[in-house]
Parts: structure tokens; C-alpha cells; sequence
């Protein structure tokens, strides 16, 4: 198992579509930074207005960095496109014919995905806060914060996690992506309209916090304090999705082989 | 006998039609076992089987002796169908990839790059490969680790005689000093006919007959025809070296009625005691014939 992991990981570091998805997502993250202030759609505003400052400071601009679609985008992307190649090139007899079981395989690739990711959310952060605090100081930094950084952490896993089971069910790396992205904004949509549809008929009932897009934006703010109930909602929905779509994955990919 | 892979009445069923109808087989450590069949008649698919990229419907398998079968596939190099190659990167890279998962010592990727003889190829990336280059990487990658067992579907496929001549050479070199087994299926039977040791004939997926090359040759009526400076001198030595061969003389002509897959060892033993060997091939009743026979075709 360790010379498999070593294996994905190897590949992961020379893989170009890594680079060329963390390259785009912090060339966003500092145009988003940059140009902030001069835009009425960009983050920086919107944390300007829910924070009631004139200006946001490096902590929040690093916290707020993922609450974005491009970064779900790119970490789809990237995963899907590594997921993926061994199936497309055909490579993965050359794993599975030397005694290597289809488990082994699946854990090491998800650990090889959880690590691309995580390297892809640092980054985010740490570019954001880097620019931010340069240029408008770096604030007030709290434990709330770390709390905070925590619970997305966890999301961003759950999120990886969903299209690496997508992927390695379909072994299609366009089938994946649009999947993926089509996938995600259609229960974004979707949640939506059942939430609206319950507070016309006064149903006390709301599905979009249970959502990643809702998860992501709730713990990319501290506006109104620390929400612990919140997080704790997050953390477990983030794990719930993470053992549902990791367990269904590879079940449907035995399946699959059989 | 100690038997490396055997498989007992292995079935694989897709969908209605069984494309392996209860095999079983049995290759014993050290031989050249040649795979031969028809177009479908389910040499890949027992080879898949074999190597677990596909799951039987029912049957056994056990390799080595009754090891993990985990275990045991990393003992077994393979190339199945076409190689599985990392399109975008060079030999080089994907050899480096594949010794690092088999365990295999990153420094001997520039050796085994130069057995294939691909050594040149620098940064080249593999999609600009013709089918032979292709073909050799994908040996190479099988040969990393120094496996036990290699099994080899088609090896010689899209390869020019200089690059067939180069694998046979790997396949009987591998034999005889590490004693590798093989596991080897191809269409072209004079090229089997020069290094396998005992056949399986496949046909519709099932198990026609385990043969041996001596036997086969004894049957097909085929021999060794050699012609020598000193036929005696000639016949003692291969005597004495190969205690059961059957021979017969025809004037000059010595006729080795078995041990055709030794040509190339008889040869070099001949020339090393100073006889001039002015022929020596498989002759005889044709070797295609007796396999179409068999299968029926």
C-alpha cells in the first residue's frame, strides 16, 4: 500500500493539469483581491458590506477565499483529471495485474485527491491573506478563525470527495467534470426553489444549509460571530457526504469490475 | 511437479457465451507456455483471469503453490493487449513510475530502458511512439521487479524481424538463467514454435489439449534437419547433451525428431566443439496444419 501511495503521489506532483488548476484558481484568488474594491460583484465588497468596514482585512479575504464556484470548479477539474487518466491510458492493468486490489487502489488515489486538494485550499488561503494583509492589513486574528478554517477544511474534503467518487465510478474524465459541475448547480437550483417553495406554503423547513455551496459561504464569514451550532451542522453534513459518497463510490466501482 | 499457476475448470461467463469454458491448466515452473487459439477463442480472457484484471464466474485458480493470490501477482509481470502506457510522458517516466510501485530500484531503469533498446528515445513522449517502441516499453515495464512469471499476450505484435529476434532472445535468455516462466499466446506459430516448451490449444474458450513441443513435433512429423561437416562427430555430442533426443541419419542429414525448441542451443553446442553447422531448421510437415486440425478451422 505505501509504494501505492507513493505511486499516485509521484504522479500527482507531475502531473500538468495539477499545476495548470492551482495556477488559474490563484491567478482568480488575486484578481478577486486585487480588483475587489473596484467591482460591485466581487467578494471583497460583499465583505465589505457584511462586515460594515470600509475595508476587509487579510484574515477575512483568506477565509472567504473558497467561497467561490471557481474553486469547486478547479478542485472537479483537477480531481477528475487524475482520477481519470489511469483508466483512459489503460495503465491501471499494470497496477491491478501485480497483485495491487481494486481497495488498495481506490484508498490510494483518495489519498493522493485529498492531498491535491488540501495543497489547492492552502494555497487560496495563504495568497489571500498574503495579498490581503499587504494591502489592507492583516486584522484581527481570533481562534474563531481557525475554527472556522477548520469546518471549511472539512467541506473541501467533502466536496473532493463527491467528485472522486464520480470519477472513478464513470473513468471519464469529460463525463466526470460535467457531471460535476452540472451536477452541483442543478442541487444548488434545486434546493433553492424547495426552499422557497416551503416558506410560501410557511413550512419551517429550509434544505440549503445542508448544501456545500451554503457550507462554504456560512464558514467563509465571521460577520456575526462565531455560529457553533452552524459549524457543527457543517462539520457533520461534510462528514456525512464524505463516508455516503466514498462508500457508494466504491461499491458501484466493484460493481462495476465485476 | 511444482506448478507455478494451475487453474481448475475456470469459467467466465459475459452475458450468454462462455469466453473461458472450464479450463484448467497447468504450468509448471520453468517452462515456456504457449497459448494458441483462434481470434476469440479466449487466450486474453484466460490471461485476464490469471492476472485478476477480470473476476472468474466460478472455478479456481491458485498460484504458486496455493499462495495469496495478492501476494503471488507481484511475482507475475504481464502485458496484456496493449501496453498500458502513459501517453504524455517519456519511456523513461513511465518506467520510473511503475519501478516505483513494483519496489523496483530506480537506478536499473536506464538498464532495463537499454534492453528494450529504447534508451534513446530522451523526452520523447510515448503517443509519438510507433507500435514496436510501444511494444517494447511494455515489455520493459513488465520485466521491472524481476518477476517470477511473465505472461505476454502477443508480444511480437507490430515488431520487425529484428525487434522479434530481440524478444525471443530476452524470452529464452530469461529462461535459461533466471528460469522465468512464460505464459505467451501469438498468431504467428513458427515464432511460438522457437521457444515454447508445451502448448495449451484454445478453441471457443475451452481447453482443447496440453501438448508438449517434443510430442507435438513427434506427432506433426516435424524434426531438426542439421547439416554438418562431421555428421558423428555431430550426432555424439547432441547425444550426450540431450540424452532422450531420437534421431535418425539420412546420408549426411541428422534429423532430431524432438527437442525442436533447442535449435539455437544445439547450434551454438556444435560450433563451440568446432563443427561447421551448414544447416540447421525445423523441417518437416507443416507445424500450421496440425493446429488448424486441432482447432477445427
Amino acid at each position: 500500500m505505501a509504494s501505492l501511495i507513493r505511486f499516485e503521489l509521484h504522479k500527482l506532483f507531475r502531473q500538468k493539469s495539477f499545476y495548470v488548476c492551482l495556477s488559474i484558481l490563484l491567478a482568480l484568488t488575486i484578481l478577486n483581491v486585487l480588483i475587489g474594491n473596484q467591482s460591485p460583484n466581487t467578494i471583497v465588497l460583499l465583505i465589505q458590506i457584511m462586515t460594515n468596514q470600509n475595508n476587509p482585512t487579510g484574515i477575512d479575504l483568506a477565509l472567504s477565499s473558497v467561497n467561490n464556484s471557481y474553486f469547486t470548479t478547479v478542485i472537479g477539474i483537477f480531481v477528475a483529471l487524475f482520477v481519470c487518466d489511469d483508466y483512459s491510458f489503460h495503465t491501471i492493468k499494470n497496477v491491478i495485474a501485480r497483485g495491487f486490489t481494486r481497495t488498495q487502489i481506490y484508498f490510494a488515489k483518495f489519498i493522493a485527491c485529498l492531498v491535491g486538494a488540501l495543497i489547492a485550499y492552502c494555497s487560496a488561503i495563504i495568497v489571500s491573506f498574503g495579498l490581503g494583509s499587504a494591502i489592507y492589513g492583516v486584522g484581527n486574528i481570533t481562534g474563531d478563525y481557525f475554527l472556522m478554517f477548520a469546518t471549511q477544511i472539512a467541506v473541501c474534503f467533502a466536496v473532493t470527495v463527491i467528485v472522486f467518487s464520480l470519477s472513478i465510478t464513470l473513468k471519464s474524465k469529460a463525463g466526470s467534470i460535467v457531471l460535476f459541475v452540472l451536477g452541483s448547480t442543478f442541487i444548488d437550483l434545486a434546493l433553492s426553489l424547495a426552499d422557497i417553495f416551503f416558506q410560501s406554503k410557511e413550512i419551517d423547513l429550509s434544505l440549503s444549509p445542508y448544501w456545500i455551496t451554503r457550507m462554504l459561504a456560512d464558514t467563509s464569514t465571521l460577520v456575526n460571530g462565531l455560529d457553533g451550532k452552524r459549524l457543527a451542522i457543517c462539520l457533520v453534513c461534510a462528514a456525512v457526504y464524505s463516508a455516503v459518497f466514498l462508500t457508494l463510490g466504491w461499491v458501484f466501482t466493484r460493481k462495476s469490475e465485476r | 511437479m511444482d506448478y507455478v499457476i494451475k487453474t481448475r475448470g475456470l469459467y467466465k461467463k459475459y452475458g450468454a457465451k462462455n469466453a473461458v469454458n472450464d479450463v484448467s491448466i497447468n504450468v509448471a515452473r520453468g517452462e515456456i507456455y504457449g497459448l494458441i487459439g483462434k481470434n476469440g477463442a479466449g487466450k486474453t480472457s484466460l490471461m485476464k483471469l490469471i492476472l485478476g484484471l477480470t473476476f472468474p464466474t466460478s472455478g479456481e485458480l491458485e498460484l504458486f503453490g496455493g499462495e495469496n493470490l495478492s501476494t503471488a501477482r507481484k511475482k507475475i509481470g504481464s502485458l496484456i493487449e496493449d501496453p498500458g502506457l502513459y501517453q504524455n510522458r517519456s519511456a523513461k517516466e513511465n518506467l520510473t513510475r511503475f519501478a516505483l510501485l513494483y519496489g523496483e530500484d530506480l537506478s536499473k531503469v536506464d538498464e532495463i530502458l537499454e534492453t528494450v533498446n529504447l534508451s534513446y528515445t530522451g523526452k520523447k513522449p510515448v503517443k509519438a511512439f510507433s507500435q514496436g517502441m510501444k511494444q517494447r516499453l511494455g515489455i520493459a515495464i513488465a520485466l521491472l521487479g524481476d518477476p517470477e512469471v511473465l505472461i505476454l499476450d502477443e508480444p511480437i505484435n507490430g515488431l520487425d524481424p529484428a525487434g522479434i529476434k530481440e524478444i525471443r532472445d530476452t524470452i529464452l535468455r530469461l529462461n535459461r538463467e533466471k528460469g522465468t516462466t512464460f505464459i505467451i499466446s501469438s498468431h504467428l506459430l513458427d515464432e511460438l514454435a522457437k521457444v515454447v516448451t508445451t502448448y495449451g490449444i484454445i478453441s471457443d474458450g475451452a481447453l482443447i489439449e496440453e501438448i508438449s513441443a517434443n510430442d507435438i513435433a513427434a506427432q506433426s512429423g516435424k524434426h531438426v534437419r542439421i547439416v554438418t561437416d562431421s555428421e558423428k562427430s555431430a550426432l555424439n555430442l547432441i547425444k550426450t547433451a540431450y540424452p532422450d533426443v531420437i534421431t535418425e541419419m539420412s546420408g549426411n542429414e541428422i534429423k532430431l525428431k524432438n527437442h525442436l525448441a533447442d535449435t539455437a542451443d544445439i547450434n551454438a553446442l556444435l560450433v563451440k566443439n568446432g563443427i561447421a553447422v551448414y544447416e540447421i531448421a525445423i523441417a518437416g510437415t507443416d507445424f500450421e496444419q496440425f493446429f488448424i486440425n486441432k482447432l477445427g478451422a
